[in-house]
């Protein structure tokens, strides 16, 4: 029985210390993890980066991803994606307003967010591949909006996709769920291939995900996150991230991105 | 005359050794299979060694987390030692020397942050061990497309 996170008002993300690091050292290079000729890669960031050590301040998180094949043939066809981020809550939405799938269902951009604009939580884009000559797959980059929505009882993100060209236009929806063991403490799942039909292959995104907003007289944000180190630690590593690529039949790779955070009192 | 008899004997002296050398040269799958074989109860030597190490720092027991930190540095490097023995692929012997040599730094690191800990130097520790995950996200990235599990850096067996 999972607890839903939209009631969670004053989740916070809970930056878990792992090994406290030196912030002037970046890590630039997103972490990549392969395995049966697939090579799926995981980056990301959180903004700002200077967090109070025990209030949770509202954040912004930036995810990026890849998929390829070593040897440039086309991968294998990613059944969904599952992305873990947070710990102890960390995600708000209460009192923000919800937009129905349905709405988004075949709109252009600037259709959606003339319906949805006030459920707006994210930007972003993504690269999908249209095998139609499998030699010379049909590159389809689009931008992606994220919206705020509830599925089942559960908060949901719908992410609306957009070309004009070729015309394209998908929503991928992510449903959240909270998790109350381990280092993280929200799933996001999505069923790619259902959404996404037969032909069009994800092969990359990036999306931001963040909002502040206003609800019942009170400043809220949709993500949050502190920076709990120790007394003496001033900077420390946290497992961002974990992103699980299930491919269809296989293999599943999973990679997780460790980033830094700097107290600010 | 006579250096051409030399040549001609060389040559069949060293072309059965090339050959069986070749013969004995194993597969990129096999290899990785040798190398997991030896990684898997040194990785879970080193998560026993470091148990609490996360909780040791979080209440400043420096002292105790850097001998935790030791035990795993001996045995990492004694597991790059095992690995290295190993007998690699032809045509993965670049990118693996590359790769060794990456983790390589990495005991390195492992040494200096453990040092760190026990002379109490926070700022320092803090610099290494950024370090220490930089190199071994660089480490992971030039095997990528071997699939490794056990042989792959882990920042987590680390906490």
């Amino acid at each position: 029985m999972t607890r839903p996170i939209a009631r969670t008002s004053s989740a916070a993300l809970a930056i878990a210390l792992l090994v406290p690091a030196c912030f002037a050292v970046g890590l630039a290079n997103a972490e990549r993890s392969g395995r049966a000729g697939v090579i799926v890669s995981l980056d990301g960031s959180i903004s700002p980066r200077h967090l109070p050590r025990r209030r949770p301040a509202p954040v912004s998180l930036t995810l990026s991803g890849t998929i390829r094949s070593d040897d440039g043939s086309p991968p294998p066809r990613l059944a969904r994606i599952e992305i873990v981020f947070g710990a102890r809550g960390g995600l708000s939405t209460a009192g923000l307003p919800r937009c129905p799938r349905a709405r988004l269902r075949n709109a252009t951009r600037a259709q959606a967010l003339a319906r949805c604009r006030a459920a707006l939580v994210g930007r972003g884009s993504i690269l999908t591949e249209v095998p139609l000559a499998p030699e010379s797959p049909l590159p389809v980059r689009a931008g992606v909006l994220a919206f705020n929505g509830r599925s089942a009882g559960h908060p949901a993100v719908w992410v609306h996709a957009y070309s004009a060209s070729p015309p394209v236009s998908f929503v991928l929806p992510f449903y959240l769920r909270s998790l109350r063991a381990g280092a993280y403490g929200v799933l996001l799942r999505a069923p790619v291939s259902r959404a996404l039909g037969r032909w069009p292959r994800l092969r990359s995104f990036q999306i931001t995900l963040g909002r502040r907003y206003r609800a019942h007289g009170t400043r809220r944000s949709y993500l949050s996150a502190r920076c709990p180190l120790p007394p003496r630690f001033s900077i420390g590593f946290f497992p961002l991230a974990r992103a699980t690529y299930h491919f269809a039949p296989a293999p599943t790779l999973a990679t997780t991105i460790l980033r830094a955070c700097r107290v600010r009192d | 005359m006579g250096r051409l008899a030399l040549c001609l004997a060389a040559l069949v002296l060293v072309a059965p050794l090339a050959a069986a050398t070749a013969a004995e040269a194993p597969t990129r799958p096999e290899y990785v299979a040798q190398l997991e074989l030896i990684c898997k109860p040194r990785s879970d030597a080193t998560q026993r060694a470091v148990r609490g190490f996360r909780a040791d720092v979080r209440s400043e027991r420096l002292a105790r987390a850097a001998v935790k930190f030791s035990r795993a540095k001996r045995i990492f490097a004694a597991t790059v030692t095992a690995i290295s023995a190993v007998p690699r692929p032809p045509a993965d012997r670049r990118t693996l020397a590359r790769w060794f040599a990456r983790l390589r730094s990495e005991i390195l690191y492992l040494g200096r942050t453990a040092a760190a800990l026990r002379a109490s130097n926070v700022a320092r520790f803090q610099r290494v061990s950024a370090r220490f995950i930089r190199e071994g996200n660089r480490a992971n990235n030039v095997v990528v497309s071997f699939g490794f599990t056990y042989c792959s850096f882990k920042p987590s067996r680390f906490q």
